[in-house]
């Protein structure tokens, strides 16, 4: 009987280093605990672009005469939400080509905590919806069939009016169903 | 003679594959790239702002701090990060530490915001003449963040600017305010 050629390899148990693997991984899992910083989330706001005079032509014959001349730098709108800032008062009112309408006033702005400034601006804009719905409705209603509704709304504020204010009077416009929104030129800039 | 028993050993293969799980999402969640958003920049908070899209790449950041300067953290024109219309303003190149603050001058800030705006949409152009589709037109959106308690007529001064460089689509970042 001829013994079998086939010979069988030694019994040889593979060992899987988890531990060190397991150390790496917490390191690992350490440095992204710490460095991870989830911050408030950041969200996006579309606008209307400041108005500039329309591109000079390059030839006398592509002058198109009906365009606006460059001295008519505003981009037009229904209505203007006028926010002014003054000896320590805010004014915020809106007006169209007709009437102004008041929204609302905040005394001695600079003497309120932050909290109590929070408080009355987020008043005073709550009606500011309120309003700029109501003007909006009105349009609605006096459209005649057919006609695009033209929902664009310029906000006019001083120069040294605070960024986030413009901002919270964007969103009452946004929230009242205007969907171009703009800022005009600070009346007190000068040009 | 008792039979020889192995020794107990913990089974750390769940173990691992949980904490390997946890690694991998810190991972995810972890944006190393986030130069252009600089965090220095509160956001004025808006409940009407909408989740940020995918914008694409075509994309121009532009972040207003407090004091109404542009921050440009990656210009080597600004050592220390920003244009902000100091004059004499003395920066130490090694450490980009300001050594001397120097005088504000808004004129100056202007002027060097409106050449950092046109030199940035001259690249654009130039990127935009060599894409294959649709070549020769600046497709590239500005994002504003600006700073919640800068002044109105420093964050006009620089969508206006923005504008007479030439670009035209435009969109502001602000914190979502939960309703």
């Amino acid at each position: 009987m001829s013994k079998s050629s086939k010979i069988t390899a030694p019994d040889i148990k593979v060992y899987l280093p988890i531990v060190p693997m397991l150390d790496m991984s917490f390191q690992l899992l350490f440095f992204f605990i710490i460095t991870f910083n989830p911050g408030q989330r950041e969200g996006q706001m579309a606008m209307n672009l400041p108005a500039t005079g329309e591109a000079k032509a390059k030839k006398q014959e592509d002058v198109n005469l009906d365009k606006p001349s460059d001295t008519e730098l505003e981009v037009p709108s229904d209505f203007v939400v006028s926010v002014k800032y003054y000896e320590q008062n805010v004014t915020v009112a809106v007006r169209d080509s007709e009437k102004v309408y008041d929204i609302g006033k905040i005394t001695d702005m600079d003497k309120l905590t932050r909290d109590e400034q929070r408080k009355e601006v987020d008043k005073i804009l709550a009606k500011l919806t309120d309003k700029l719905k109501e003007k909006l409705e009105e349009k609605k209603k006096e459209r005649k069939e057919g006609d695009k509704l033209s929902d664009n709304v310029k906000i006019e504020a001083n120069s040294k009016m605070k960024y986030s204010m413009l901002v919270g009077v964007m969103d009452a416009c946004i929230k009242a169903g205007y969907s171009q929104v703009g800022f005009a030129p600070p009346p007190d800039l000068g040009s | 003679m008792g039979h020889h028993e192995a020794p107990e050993e913990p089974n750390l293969v769940p173990l691992l594959d949980l904490v390997l799980q946890m690694v991998m999402f810190f991972m995810a969640v972890t944006n190393f790239a986030m130069e252009n958003v600089n965090e220095s920049v509160k956001l004025p908070l808006a409940q009407s702002a909408k989740p940020v899209d995918n914008v694409g790449t075509d994309i121009l950041y532009v972040n207003v701090d407090q004091q109404g300067n542009l921050l440009v953290p990656s210009d080597k024109n600004f050592p220390d990060g920003k244009i902000d219309g100091m004059v004499g303003k003395v920066v130490d190149e090694a450490t980009k530490r300001v050594v001397q603050p120097g005088t504000l001058n808004r004129n100056k800030r202007n002027d060097a915001i409106r050449a950092y705006l046109v030199n940035a949409y001259k690249n654009n152009e130039i990127a935009a003449k060599a894409r294959k589709e649709d070549p020769g037109a600046v497709r590239t959106m500005v994002i504003l963040r600006a700073h919640a308690d800068a002044d109105f007529r420093d964050v006009y001064e620089v969508l206006k600017q923005c504008r007479s460089a030439g670009f035209k689509k435009m969109q502001l970042r602000a914190t979502v305010e939960q309703k």
